[in-house]
């Protein structure tokens, strides 16, 4: 009457099948898959709408030019732009009057003076009414071109002078530029695990501590083993779980789409794979880590208390990611790397800032794995032996339970 | 006769308690086991070993299915837990569907079976209700289906009677008897056994974790020479020559009517011609004794106590 590790596959996508159908009809999921991302959605429009609208907002502005050479040229250079720019020929008072009145936003006085130290201010009824970043670029552009020409340069040689300094990393055994994407997919990804294992795995934990609950847990275990109805749980959990992280990443490069070239960004499979690789099987191990969890409480409240505790495990490293960004390679990272609860985290981050060594992936694959399969074989004895007593089960009992035969 | 299971020698302890002691017994093929015994005597213990889903300290448990010997083969038992629940939040039908896919069934079959089954109890207008939505009464019963859904050869039920109202408790035990008919072997667990003795074949008697008594229940009956004797006579006929009987122990008297124990061996029949011979008889029943009777002077003769408060 030995229980064997053996696992029926066939029983294990049988429960996998079950928990996604009954979990993708849950309130908590559809809230999380779809309120999310419509947050994503509605700050990208509230960024798109602020920026319409600060285009749209015309800002009227009056000056007086006391040099004769500025006004013209500024005006020529706000043409076309949401700066309505008159020149006032009145005196100072008539204008600061009229701009009470209402009739302008605001007035810039431009003198011989205030040119040659370059300093300028906009005078103004309401300042709320002012932009001055708006009209910086166009006074600083017509201020730099006209004390150029001073100088005595030509028109040509200003536009060498002004022309916009790029700088840009090459790495050394790519021709391509350094992809941006090197860095970001697995911080990234490293910040979509932490909302997966939070959301999908807290439902993970609160399923496992249900089924203890209902007592539904000894009929399943009279018809599959513990290890076949974890196993499966945790895959339709993880299946949950990549339908959220689809959800919400379409959303999310839907909204960056209005602000990003991803070309630039020099996306490639090559880039994606290994950290969606260290994504995928960080996820099952936290998720087994939960269900392992949940297996040894009595309550929900029970659960959401301590996984709170145990969330900040795995996660430390995300506290840590200065010192591990600038030091990817240093020995105590590279064991920490291979730790279980803080693999995924650890990897990610270092993956963002150099190139892990093809030997260094395979061992973080082979401990990552190692991990899975113990927490799941941890809790499904915990889960076995949890249904005599549905009570919350200590370190005591554990110790025991993975001692004993049970 | 074939034996479906047999277990030898079983032993179960939780930290340090011993749950159940060094029990044997088997169940034949065709017939229904009672497995009897008061509140916490290790019945559910017994049964979440044999369906493998606790391992014991000590003992081998063998099955026999199809004619050949094996190990437990989870798709050709059915089980019914004390502790009953199904998925609260999902409807009746695809909650059984589902129970019976993980017993091996294709999804159409479990379909069609379970909508029999529902009809069959009279639930089929629930099929479509979430099952919290159920009284307790319904969810027993759908709970029974998710057992025996998948047809299988042996069936465990793990008090099936408990916390179920008189009409619940004889619809169950009409349906145990049909599966009976149908050639299915059953075992199951009860602490009422005035309910259970209508319907066993053979008895295994249980009291903290140790085994009182078990064998055939008609022969156990007969080998317990003692009768339970109700008489209703005319009032005015004097039935003193009943209280000088040594083998009589009078229960209850009243005015034209005796009940008494006899303990006669084989003399039941002259007993009754005397009473006849020197009464002007309305009424007389004789009767072996109840099981519960029994359990307690075999739990008695072996100089242990039994908890009345755990047979509730």
């Amino acid at each position: 009457m030995k229980k064997s590790m053996k696992i029926s596959l066939p029983n294990a996508k049988k429960v996998a099948k079950w928990e996604f159908t009954k979990g993708i009809r849950t309130p908590m999921f559809l809230v999380l898959t779809f309120v999310i991302p419509l947050l994503i959605l509605g700050i990208g429009s509230l960024e798109f709408i602020t920026q319409e609208f600060r285009q749209a907002q015309t800002m009227e502005l009056a000056l007086i030019d006391n040099t004769g050479e500025i006004g013209p040229r500024l005006l020529e250079q706000t043409e076309n732009t949401n700066i309505q720019l008159e020149i006032f020929t009145g005196s100072q008072e008539e204008l600061k009057q009229k701009t009470l009145n209402g009739a302008y936003d605001g007035f810039l006085i431009i003198t011989p003076e205030n040119l040659r130290e370059g300093h300028f201010q906009i005078f103004s009824g309401d300042p709320r009414n002012i932009a001055p970043a708006q009209i910086r670029p166009h006074l600083e552009k017509v201020i730099t071109e006209f004390r150029l020409e001073s100088l005595g340069l030509v028109k040509e040689e200003i536009s060498s002078a002004t022309r916009p300094v790029s700088l840009g990393v090459q790495a050394l055994e790519e021709e391509a530029p350094f992809a941006i994407a090197r860095f970001l997919v697995p911080i990234a990804l490293g910040m979509i695990l932490l909302l997966s294992v939070i959301f999908s795995g807290q439902m993970l934990m609160y399923g496992v501590i249900k089924e203890k609950r209902n007592r539904v847990v000894e009929i399943l275990l009279s018809s599959i083993s513990s290890f076949d109805l974890l196993t499966g749980k945790i895959m339709g959990y993880g299946l949950l779980s990549l339908l959220q992280v689809g959800i919400w990443t379409t959303a999310g490069l839907l909204t960056a789409s209005r602000f990003v070239n991803f070309q630039d960004l020099g996306l490639s499979l090559e880039i994606i794979l290994p950290p969606f690789i260290i994504f995928l099987l960080g996820y099952i191990m936290l998720a087994s880590l939960f269900a392992a969890l949940g297996a040894t409480m009595k309550e929900a409240e029970e659960g959401s208390q301590a996984q709170g505790l145990i969330i900040l495990i795995p996660m430390i490293p995300l506290f840590l990611s200065g010192l591990l960004i600038t030091a990817p390679n240093a020995l105590w990272v590279r064991i920490f790397t291979h730790i279980p609860p803080f693999i995924p985290a650890m990897a990610l981050l270092r993956m963002g800032a150099t190139t892990l060594p093809w030997w260094e992936m395979g061992t973080i694959v082979l401990a990552l794995l190692f991990s899975i399969v113990l927490f799941i074989y941890i809790g499904s004895r915990i889960f076995s032996r949890g249904i005599l007593q549905y009570e919350a089960i200590g370190f005591k009992d554990l110790s025991k339970i993975l001692r004993k035969k049970y | 006769m074939e034996e479906i299971l047999q277990v030898e020698n079983l032993s179960k302890s939780f930290g340090g308690k011993i749950a159940v002691d060094n029990i044997s017994f088997s169940v034949p093929r065709g017939q229904i086991l009672g497995f009897l015994g008061p509140n916490g005597a290790g019945k559910t213990t017994s049964l979440r070993i044999i369906m493998g889903i606790l391992n014991p300290d000590k003992g081998d448990i063998f099955f026999n299915f199809n004619g050949k010997p094996s190990s437990l083969d989870k798709t050709k038992v059915g089980y019914l837990p004390e502790e009953k629940g199904l998925y609260e939040e999902a409807k009746v039908l695809p909650n059984l569907i589902y129970i019976g896919q993980l017993k091996g069934m294709k999804k159409n079959s479990a379909r069609q079976k379970a909508q029999k089954w529902l009809e069959r109890v009279g639930l089929e207008e629930y099929a479509n209700q979430k099952f919290d939505k159920l009284s307790r009464g319904m969810k027993q019963k759908v709970q029974f289906i998710a057992s025996v859904l998948h047809d299988p050869e042996f069936l465990v039920l793990d008090e099936p009677f408990a916390g179920l109202d008189p009409v619940n408790q004889n619809f169950f035990m009409q349906v145990v008897r049909e599966l009976q008919e149908q050639g299915k072997t059953i075992l199951f667990s009860a602490h009422q056994m005035n309910l259970v003795e209508e319907i066993c074949d053979s008895i295994f008697l249980i009291n903290k974790g140790k085994q009182i008594l078990s064998g055939n229940l008609k022969e156990i009956k007969e080998s317990y020479k003692e009768y339970n004797v109700n008489i209703y006579f005319n009032p005015e006929n004097d039935p003193s020559f009943l209280l000088d009987n040594p083998d009589i122990q009078i229960n209850k008297k009243n005015i034209g009517y005796l009940n008494f124990t006899f303990q006669g061996d084989n003399k039941i029949n002259k007993l009754i011609d005397q009473i006849t011979a020197n009464l002007d008889l309305k009424e007389i029943q004789a009767s072996p004794p109840p099981l519960h009777d029994i359990f307690i002077n075999a739990v008695q003769e072996r100089g242990e106590e039994v908890d009345e408060n755990q047979f509730a």
